[in-house]
């Protein structure tokens, strides 16, 4: 592959990997609202 | 406002259904976006219109128009869910006062069940080459002569009647609605959760694999794969100074996210009205870029130039389509591949069946909630009224397939309808039920704050991105040369229209031997073209006097 084929591939799959990660991580550990709702019902 | 509106449903909180886990809608709203386009039109789609430098407008146009039209549809999904509309006539019904927004709303019935159509029946393709594969089938029968045979098209006529093609599509079709009839979370979720994991694994598999090949050591390899790597990836910056490009790149981000069809509003529709969409949104659509530009490059090409070399492969994706690779020349690479070959093919096809789907799954939800919310059918009966109405028009994609009725209606249902619904939806966003309260909308219980300069983009350059689309897929010019057909409007020699254009296909100016019936008195081309367009007019019509029905069905229950 040529340097700037490489240089493009790499920039591109490195930055959708990051973003889709992070937002996937938050997607699995952020409770949903009505979650959030539920739970505070149940502490009290 | 819309609270002080009335119609029977005012205020009403309708909840019959709702997802089981926030991954689960997540992935079954990437699940609808990820499609057969993403493997085999991607890839074509950025070799052909400057490599790598695709990506810089491809990129552009996923935040400016892609993303922003998704948040417009998870907005209005939802706000419409709270009153107890599924289904986009609804949904945009609650967006103002005027009665004609709810005919708006049709475009989302009528994509739902026309697109439906013709895509259940490419799934199924994919479906039985999962079986020829495993069967080894295609260890002794040529795909290239394999497939015509299949779709009926050998013969010399504009009819079709492939019984293995019907029954392949009959069995996917059962299997949507079997799993439409199991509800949201049993049916469709579980289906994303299965179903976009294994993608991803068959994805890495076969990428992996590909790109291992080595001209050394393995038979039949001419190039390495990484050459064809190069050729996707090459970035040729003067294709950024070309129309063509910027043209591709939108159309390519507005068909590869699902939107303009009803089913995002759908799926979002089931949310509480706090529960978040700006993150849900925005990671369902980068999800779908993953698959698209990391595996969707990866596979295709890669293995392809390994085996038949750079010029070829050149030469096969001319047009920016992926496909004859993808059906017609995979299936006989892999036979190079040893006891893998089979499983290769498996994987391969399972890849695409389980793209489609999710899609299609998509597609089947809308209608059955417009059923249940509006006419009160059972889910059970909405799912076999939708399975029933999309074989009988599905049957006419596959009886007249080789007239061109399968073309008439991924042309007319799956790309000008959907570029006119997702244009109106837009203006209707900012302009009708106001960018305040859509921002308000998207922001509320949002677990992402997306910058202000958006309410910006949502309301002059998002409408304005689906607008060129519109306008670019109208008048294209012969050979996408935009250069070219400029220069030429200039000196006065008039506008050079592609025939794939809107105003080309309306005219058939791609048939220069257009008619209805041949000299020997037989059904021709034209006659089945213009019918099949007829018949799509008929469908729009019967959704939209569905719709008036159920509105009329509401005014006399109202008390």
């Amino acid at each position: 592959m040529t340097t700037s084929a490489l240089l493009m591939l790499a920039v591109t799959w490195a930055s959708i990997v990051i973003v889709t990660g992070r937002f996937l991580f938050l997607v699995l550990t952020l409770p949903t609202r009505r979650e959030d709702e539920g739970s505070r019902e149940a502490s009290h | 406002m819309e609270g002080e509106r009335p119609g029977p449903d005012r205020g009403a909180t309708h909840r019959t259904e709702s997802w089981g886990t926030r991954i689960g809608l997540v992935l079954a709203v990437a699940g609808n976006a990820v499609g057969l386009g993403n493997f085999l039109r991607f890839p074509a789609q950025a070799a052909q219109n400057g490599g790598g430098a695709f990506l810089i407008p491809y990129l552009v146009a996923f935040l400016l128009m892609g993303l922003p039209l998704v948040w417009v549809e998870w907005a209005i999904g939802r706000h419409g869910g709270q009153f107890g509309h599924h289904s986009t006539p609804g949904q945009f019904d609650r967006l103002g006062r005027s009665p004609w927004l709810k005919y708006v709303g049709v475009f989302g019935l009528f994509t739902s069940f026309t697109i439906a159509a013709y895509y259940c029946y490419i799934e199924s393709w994919a479906l039985a080459y999962v079986w020829h594969s495993l069967a080894g089938t295609f260890r002794h029968a040529d795909p290239r002569l394999f497939f015509p045979r299949y779709l009926g098209t050998e013969e010399a006529s504009v009819f079709a009647l492939p019984l293995q093609a019907f029954f392949w599509f009959a069995l996917t079709l059962g299997l949507n609605v079997w799993l439409l009839s199991r509800g949201l979370k049993r049916g469709i979720e579980l289906a994303a959760k299965i179903g976009m994991p294994l993608l991803v694994l068959f994805g890495v598999v076969l990428a992996v694999r590909g790109l291992l090949l080595d001209p050394a050591s393995d038979p039949g390899v001419i190039a390495s794969p990484w050459v064809g790597l190069n050729f996707v990836w090459q970035p040729r910056m003067s294709g950024l100074l070309d129309p063509t490009t910027w043209l591709a790149a939108a159309g390519q981000i507005f068909f590869t996210l699902s939107v303009g069809m009803g089913s995002i509003h759908c799926y979002a529709s089931y949310l509480h009205r706090r529960d978040d969409i700006a993150l849900n949104g925005a990671t369902a659509g980068w999800m779908n870029e993953l698959v698209e530009v990391i595996l969707g490059s990866a596979i295709l090409i890669p293995i392809a130039t390994a085996y038949l070399g750079l010029a070829a492969t050149q030469a096969a994706t001319t047009g920016g389509s992926g496909f004859s690779l993808g059906f017609l020349t995979l299936p006989t690479l892999f036979q190079n591949w040893g006891w893998f070959g089979p499983v290769a093919g498996a994987l391969w096809f399972g890849l695409l069946f389980f793209a489609g789907i999710t899609s299609s799954l998509a597609m089947g939800q809308p209608v059955v909630a417009f059923l249940q919310d509006e006419f009160r059918v059972p889910r059970q009966g909405a799912a076999v009224v939708f399975g029933l109405v999309t074989l009988c028009l599905g049957l006419v994609c596959v009886w007249l397939y080789p007239g061109g009725s399968f073309d008439e209606f991924d042309f007319w249902s799956g790309t000008f309808v959907l570029v006119v619904f997702a244009l109106c939806e837009s203006l209707i966003f900012a302009f009708v039920w106001g960018i305040d309260r859509g921002w308000e909308e998207i922001s509320r219980g949002a677990d992402l704050r997306i910058p202000r300069i958006y309410r910006f983009v949502l309301r002059y350059v998002t409408p304005l991105f689906i607008l060129l689309v519109f306008l670019g897929t109208l008048v294209e010019p012969e050979g996408g040369d935009w250069a070219a057909a400029f220069a030429q409007l200039t000196s006065g020699d008039g506008w050079n229209l592609a025939p794939e254009s809107i105003i080309g296909k309306l005219l058939h100016s791609g048939d220069p031997d257009y008619r209805w019936f041949t000299d020997e008195g037989k059904i021709a081309v034209g006659l089945i073209q213009d019918a099949t367009r007829l018949l799509l007019l008929v469908v729009f019509g019967l959704c939209a006097v569905a719709v008036r029905l159920a509105w009329s069905r509401k005014r006399r229950s109202a008390p």
